[in-house]
């Protein structure tokens, strides 16, 4: 692909930029529309190619002869043609064209729909909005933007991963992401995290592949009604993404884009500076924390450093701050795009390059888009779009615990007398060999140099449509489609590193694939008494298929070489899995005089994933719309009015292989604190039955959903009002379900559990000036959404069901009338509340397994503000999420640790923790008294409070307030860029993530969640790398 | 209307290549990753090593050392306070809990069905996978009490299986072992060889390991059932007994990555290869240093200044000045080495467990004679088995050793009891049980105390039952949830 594309695009501008040598004159003018000049309006010499668009005052020249045609237009406007006489100005203004005033909206399967006529709330959010702040992945610029739909930052990692959920959870088990399509080509938007919470990388989603820069707008499907026509892939929505393409009739045009970014962690803990490592005050080299002697006690002292040296101690007060780099993101992307009268074309090249904050952390991503059109007749057209995405990165961050590699706990919870400075020129000795940091910890500079995590990513995505009409009002499509990647992933431990001495290496191969296909018919037909029926009958077939390699390579002989033929031991496993579905679909809309309309799907499913009694199944789907404001003559207050109603059902199928039973070659067994050891071993063999009992009775899953809403715009479109109510119910869920592990397995996979989803959604745009002439305009908009999630029913006899597990009993669950929570050990407490205190250590005692709390927020909102005056734009976003828990597990590493500031309170004190002791009376009953038992010291204190097997004193309010982004720009006037060949110069300054406005997190952003993005969504953070802010430069050309 | 006729010609075609017939779905759903049947032998080399990765690892091994006191976790200055408080990990609960029902017991259940119904029988394979069954639940129930045993690994009929008690499940075991041995046909070819990590097919070892098995869990029984004493009578002089190391039940580990004996590979991998973590704890480290014991240079590292310093339970360890360590850890470099095997059932334990009998007079006549020559016959075997040359422990056993012959019964009894723990010291999980068939409460060997900062209420006598259990089991005895660590087991007097 690499070498081919420049060869395409040259042929592309060999075509498109023709020259006319004919007698010509230049024709310049003025396009306006009522509210002044119009930008971006085509202006065509009729019956040729030639072309040319106004620039931002409204002006054009176009070299003509007198007898020509020209064609003005713009999207939503009527065109008109003006012959060209003999004066060389013609100006002219356009009309909005009633038919066209409808804003078009595009929908499942890629299908354009009115807005006007639509049954149920779709959020539209175009390319402006995604690329003013820009970013690497679509996903993240889409936060704030859409109601319903909450993004969260995996983690800080360069090209990491973002969780999209729209209207809350509904999946107990498997994802609850939605379905990315891209030009009607379903992708995938897999995350992998082989190893989980034990040294696992925030490894990116596939979403995350496509560029800001491409992408037209971006639609999305929230409720079952709107994406029923993609069944099971789309139960929790879709976001439908519609490239950009090339106009037909024009010139070449020429977008450069160009992003500098400066990134900084945007939270980092507050530390103590007082205390040095060691345990009750004595200094010990091998400890990281802060429980050793007071700095200022030992001025006079030399203690051993890490490196041997004798040095007396200071604190390094920035030195986790001055562990983090500047990171550096700079985007640039060149498009090129025309047409002539039966073509069009774009193609597109974006560079994404960021050095992470991390040192030695980089991610690196060339987007390579063509999209092109051709009418081969008037009635058979085809149009392909092609994307081809490689990325590389190295130096992933591994997270977690029990992996020698994980390094962001010890760097954010670094001894406060240690500074990076010196671990960095100290980090090998003279023979190269490694100075770790303690006796158990690696030198994470020996970490950050010598074991970098990498990920090369090749991907495709490629689709072709043939449309073909029959006759005026019928026509036959093909969408086939196909995304393939393959993933290579490189986890490395050099030779020397602490836990693995003699070196290793694991190797990761993905491969996954999706191919789709889509064969529709379609008819429309205009009744003249105000009907108008649109139809489609269409069939589709889903395939996706699954690969996976794993070798690990033990024992180096030539340290630094990551071949297998070097490993003394080699580990391997495969795992591959296929995926077939079959659907036959209908959709059909009526209309009824532009203001009652009605929208009728249907589909019936085969699935190669469920037994042959339950793989055909259907699901139904209607909505519809009334457009009140027609039997309203007066509009000056309300100019438009809808109610809307929908009701749908999805159905979703079982992941491959869970019906039949089979026994598994086993590579290794398990064993506690990730030390479980390969088999074969010494020449044994182990295969063993699976843990999860198959069920050959599986039934496909059903989601059903209600929603009710209207839309308004008043005073002559100063404020549009979006509400929406939605109810939705998911059942007979495909979990695997606890069973008795005494029956020999650890669940069952079968039909149980139904989870409800209700909420609201309001979406507000004001903009106050829209109706004046003002050079100043506000737009102001509001997206919020308020969603109550709640387990309505488990199975019988259970009371809950693990979603997700951490360490020492933090685990996700639910449970039948609540909504999805955390779970952990809780301090005990007396029926009074009064916290149960040790008598013989002065500590609170705990109980395990209670719940702590929801994982998800009480509502989200985003306020996004506007303002332009002539040529300058500014625009904020901010983004506010409201309740919900979170686990820190940075917080209880500061504070077990004696780092974090809050730790210097009463130490070297007598400190009597507030609560109770408990008495067991001669008669067996229990009494309280109030504790007087002291704690031994805040050592033993904290570690108790806040130690990660103490999941309550590590839970905080989730909430927070962000300023999301910033964007100011600035227009470069067109008479500015005359001669120039420039039609369009602009400069803007960007942020992103600029600003916690208030939180209630210690130390750490509470953005996180660690577990990933297909679980449940919960907040859980653990050692992750901290989340970035931005800022930078953008400048944007257009010739 | 060439093109539409084209056009519509590669659709007919398309819906008729994209079919969706019942059968090549249903094909398309063959898991191309497992196999659909298997041989006993490689469900066998499964489960033991599952069984092994349990009894070594961080979910039994260490926390039931801590909290039996076999050795110390040092405070903050080591391991950190948890387990020696009698903090458990729900997640250890657990761990064990699924360890032997599903990676060890499901899989044996299911090689002893395979073996049984194969053609010919392999009485021989099913034998063996029967006496690993029965150790690995003998465990489980001296872990957890009463247990699902006779409706569990049935997944199909019972959803729920009962909890039975612990009284039952032993004389079940001790039936399941007499089936085994009685099945097994020394020789038969049929057999699992190769994949059999124990024993390597060698089936007259495994009838020894049977009779032995049911010696020791006899011995757990007999003080709550008395009538166990004629049987152990009728066992105790067997010559099917293992008398020799040589014939020891015990599974192999390598000094090779991710081979290793995971209570060597937790150093490995978080500690640089030392051991900050475990000491020598003072009450088990007395016994020996009183005894001039010559284990205690293998079982403990020295410190600098050359000497061993054991930690009290739940008490930090010791630091010079400079923060060095001056306790004594459990020594990685002679005890828990990479390679070192993880021992089941070994000749030391039945010839000191024979001792006992002798000297308590179980089913035979009481005999101090007897009773100190199989004591020292059994400390001399674990002095070997620990590296002793065999000259130093002849002389160790007939010198240093006191003659329990010249002692009172009881005295001789208590004497064997504190063998029993030094021999233990590497081996928890059999400490614990036979710490807590000692004696009756209060007077079992050693004489533990509550560890400072435990809660109040007794010592450590049960694992709890983990809470995915009793909330997904019906049948799961009322109050199960309520039972703490030191509530007493069936056998547990």
């Amino acid at each position: 692909m690499k070498l081919k594309t420049p060869k395409i695009l040259m042929l592309m501008i060999a075509l498109t930029t023709q020259f006319s040598f004919a007698q010509t004159k230049t024709i310049s003018g003025t396009v306006s529309d009522d509210s002044g000049p119009l930008p971006g309006a085509t202006v065509m010499i009729k019956g040729s190619s030639a072309g040319t668009l106004t620039d931002f005052d409204g002006l054009y020249n176009i070299n003509a002869k007198e007898g020509d045609i020209l064609q003005f237009s713009y999207v939503g406007m009527e065109t008109v043609e003006k012959t060209v006489g003999t004066s060389s100005i013609i100006n002219t203004t356009l009309k909005g064209n009633i038919e066209s005033l409808d804003e078009v909206v595009i929908t499942a399967l890629g299908i354009s729909k009115k807005e006007r006529g639509l049954g149920v709330s779709v959020g539209e959010v175009d390319n402006e909005s995604l690329t003013r702040a820009r970013s690497t992945s679509p996903i993240e610029a889409l936060s704030g933007k859409v109601s319903g739909l909450k993004i969260t930052q995996q983690s800080g990692t360069p090209g990491g991963s973002s969780s999209v959920i729209i209207r809350g959870a509904t999946s107990l088990s498997g994802s609850n992401q939605p379905i990315f399509v891209i030009d009607g080509m379903p992708i995938s938007n897999q995350s992998f995290n082989q190893d989980d919470i034990t040294g696992g990388v925030d490894g990116g989603n596939r979403a995350g592949d496509l560029n800001p820069d491409d992408i037209e707008s971006v639609s999305v499907l929230k409720g079952a009604s709107a994406s029923a026509l993609y069944g099971a892939r789309a139960k929790n929505g879709a976001i439908i993404i519609t490239t950009k393409k090339g106009n037909k009739n024009s010139g070449l045009k020429i977008d450069v884009n160009s992003s500098l970014r400066f990134d900084s962690p945007l939270k980092l803990p507050e530390y103590q500076n007082e205390y040095a490592q060691g345990t009750s005050g004595t200094y010990d080299k091998d400890a990281v924390n802060g429980w050793g002697p007071k700095i200022s006690d030992v001025a006079n002292q030399t203690f051993t450093d890490f490196k041997g040296d004798d040095v007396t101690l200071s604190a390094k007060p920035n030195n986790v701050k001055d562990f983090f780099n500047t990171g550096i993101t700079k985007i640039n992307s060149v498009a090129f795009s025309g047409g002539d009268t039966k073509s069009d074309y774009r193609f597109s090249y974006t560079n994404s390059n960021v050095e992470g904050i991390v040192p030695n952390s980089n991610y690196k991503k060339n987007n390579y888009t063509l999209n092109v059109g051709r009418n081969f007749t008037d009635k058979f057209t085809l149009r392909t779009n092609i994307n081809y995405i490689n990325s590389t990165s190295s130096g992933r961050t591994q997270q977690g615990s029990n992996d020698g590699n994980v390094v962001i706990d010890n760097i954010l919870g670094m001894s406060r007398t240690i500074s990076f400075d010196d671990l960095k020129n100290n980090y090998i000795n003279a023979a190269g060999d490694q100075i770790p940091l303690t006796q158990r910890s690696n030198n994470p500079y020996w970490v950050l140099n010598q074991n970098p995590f990498s990920i090369r990513l090749e991907r495709f995505i490629g689709s072709a449509t043939l449309d073909y009409k029959i006759t005026k009002n019928l026509k036959l499509v093909n969408k086939l489609g196909t995304d393939f990647f393959n993933e290579s992933r490189q986890k490395l431990y050099a030779v020397g590193s602490l836990g693995t001495l003699k070196g290793s290496f694991t190797n990761w191969d993905y491969y996954n694939q999706i191919i789709n296909n889509d064969f529709y018919l379609s008819y429309t037909k205009d009744s003249k008494d105000g009907i108008s029926i649109s139809a489609i009958l269409g069939h589709n077939l889903y395939q996706t298929k699954y690969e996976r390699t794993t070798l690990t390579g033990n024992n180096l002989t030539v340290p630094g070489l990551y071949v297998l033929g070097n490993a003394e031991t080699l580990n391997g496993t495969d795992f591959s899995s296929k995926k077939e579905l079959y659907g036959v679909y209908t959709d059909i809309n009526l209309d009824y005089k532009n203001t009652f309309f009605l929208n009728l799907t249907g589909r019936n499913d085969w699935s190669s994933t469920l037994p042959a009694d339950n793989n055909s199944y259907f699901y139904p789907s209607v909505n519809g719309a009334i457009v009140f404001s027609e039997f309203i003559e007066d509009k000056s207050i309300l100019s438009f009015g809808k109610i809307r109603a929908g009701y749908a059902e999805v159905g979703s199928d079982a992941e491959p292989y869970s019906l039949l039973f089979g026994f598994v070659p086993s590579n290794d067994y398990y064993v506690q604190f990730s030390l479980s050891n390969n088999l074969p071993q010494g020449g044994i063999i182990g295969f063993e039955a699976p843990r999860v009992l198959p069920n050959a009775e599986l039934k496909p899953q059903r989601k059903k959903e209600f929603e009710l809403g209207f839309d308004l715009k008043l005073f002559k479109n100063i404020a549009n009002i979006g509400f929406t109510y939605y109810n939705s119910n998911t059942s007979d869920q495909l979990l695997d379900i606890s069973v008795p592990e005494s029956t020999g397995f650890f669940s069952k996979t079968l039909n149980a559990g139904v989870v409800n989803n209700k909420g609201i959604e309001l979406d507000v745009n004001l903009s106050p000036l829209i109706n004046t002439n003002s050079k100043f305009q506000w737009d102001l908009g509001i997206v919020f959404n308020k969603n109550q999630q709640k387990v309505t029913s488990l199975i019988d006899g259970l009371d809950e069901f693990q979603l997700k597990s951490g360490w020492s009993g933090l685990t996700i669950k639910a449970a039948p009338g609540e909504e999805f929570g955390l779970y952990g050990t809780k301090f005990k407490t007396n029926d009074n509340g009064e916290y149960i205190i040790n008598t013989d250590t002065g500590l609170k005692e705990v109980v395990t397994n209670q719940r702590l709390g929801d994982t998800a927020p009480d509502w989200t909102m985003g306020i996004n503000n506007s303002f332009t005056y002539k040529n300058f734009g500014l625009g904020f976003l901010i983004d506010i999420k409201h309740g919900g828990t979170l686990f820190s597990g940075t917080t209880a590493n500061l504070r077990s640790s004696g780092l974090a500031k809050e730790t210097l309170a009463h130490r070297g004190e007598t400190y009597i923790d507030a609560g109770v002791n408990e008495v067991t009376n001669t008669d067996g009953s229990v009494s309280y008294v109030e504790n007087t038992t002291a704690v031994t010291n805040m050592e033993e204190y904290w570690t108790n409070q806040s130690g990660t097997s103490n999941t309550e004193g590590n839970i905080f309010d989730a909430s927070y307030v962000k300023l999301r982004e910033i964007n100011f720009f600035y227009n470069v006037p067109s008479k500015l860029l005359k001669k120039t060949g420039i039609t369009r110069l602009r400069l803007g300054v960007e942020a992103r993530n600029l600003w916690i406005i208030d939180d209630n997190v210690p130390h750490i952003d509470p953005e996180v969640n660690f577990f990933g993005t297909g679980g449940p969504g919960a907040t859980v953070e653990f050692a992750s790398v901290p989340s970035v802010k931005s800022l930078g430069f953008n400048i944007n050309l257009t010739f | 209307m060439r093109i539409k006729n084209i056009i519509l010609y590669i659709s007919s075609l398309c819906l008729t290549l994209s079919s969706c017939d019942s059968d090549e779905l249903l094909k398309v759903n063959e898991n191309p990753n497992v196999a659909t049947s298997i041989d006993p032998d490689y469900l066998l080399g499964y489960a033991a090593y599952a069984w092994t990765g349990v009894r070594t690892g961080g979910d039994l091994y260490l926390p039931v050392g801590w909290a039996n006191q076999a050795f110390s976790t040092g405070g903050n200055a080591g391991w950190g306070y948890a387990e020696d408080r009698y903090d458990i990990s729900p997640f250890s609960t657990g761990n064990t809990w699924s360890g032997y029902f599903v990676s060890v017991g499901n899989n044996l259940n299911i090689a002893i069905e395979q073996a049984e119904s194969a053609e010919p029988k392999n009485n021989n394979g099913a034998a063996q996978c029967k006496l690993v069954l029965a150790n690995t639940m003998f465990e489980n129930t001296m872990i957890f009490g009463d247990i699902p045993f006779r409706q569990a690994w049935k997944a199909d009929e019972f959803t729920s299986p009962v909890f039975d008690p612990q009284e039952q499940i032993l004389n079940d075991l001790l039936t399941m072992i007499d089936e085994a041995i009685a099945q097994i046909d020394i020789t038969s070819v049929l057999k699992i060889s190769n994949n059999d990590p124990y024993y390597k097919g060698d089936m007259e070892k495994w009838i020894k390991f049977g009779t032995s098995l049911k010696l020791k869990i006899l011995m757990t029984m007999v003080d709550k059932d008395p009538s166990k004493a004629s049987d152990i009578g009728a066992l105790v002089n067997s010559s099917e007994l293992i008398t020799l190391s040589a014939d020891n039940f015990e599974i192999d580990y390598y000094d090779e990555t991710n081979s290793e004996n995971p209570k060597f590979k937790i150093f490995k991998n978080y500690a640089g290869g030392e051991n900050p973590w475990v000491f020598a704890n003072t009450i088990g480290f007395t016994f020996m240093e009183d005894r001039n014991d010559p284990r205690i240079s293998i079982y403990f590292d020295a410190n600098d200044n050359g000497d061993y310093l054991p930690v009290d339970t739940a008490t930090e360890a010791a630091l010079d000045t400079d923060a060095n360590l001056l306790s004594s850890p459990i020594s990685v470099t002679k005890l828990w080495t990479a390679d070192a095997p993880d021992l089941i059932l070994s000749a030391s334990e039945i010839q000191l467990l024979r001792a006992e009998i002798y000297a308590r007079g179980i089913g035979v006549t009481a005999d101090l004679n007897m009773a100190n020559t199989l004591y020292k016959a059994g400390v001399k075997e674990s002095l070997v088995y620990y590296s002793v040359s065999e000259t130093d422990a002849t002389t160790y056993v007939n010198g240093d050793l006191p003659d329990i012959s010249t002692m009172s019964a009881s005295d001789a009894e208590k004497e064997i009891h504190i063998q029993q723990w030094i021999d233990f010291q590497d081996r928890t999980l059999e400490g614990w049980i036979n710490w807590r068939r000692s004696g009756p409460e209060g007077s079992e060997v050693p004489d533990l105390q509550l560890p400072p900062g435990a809660p109040a209420g007794g010592l450590f006598r049960r694992y709890t039952y983990p809470s995915d259990e009793l909330t997904s089991n019906k049948n799961a005895p009322s109050g199960a949830g309520d039972l703490k660590l030191h509530d007493n087991l069936w056998f547990d007097l």
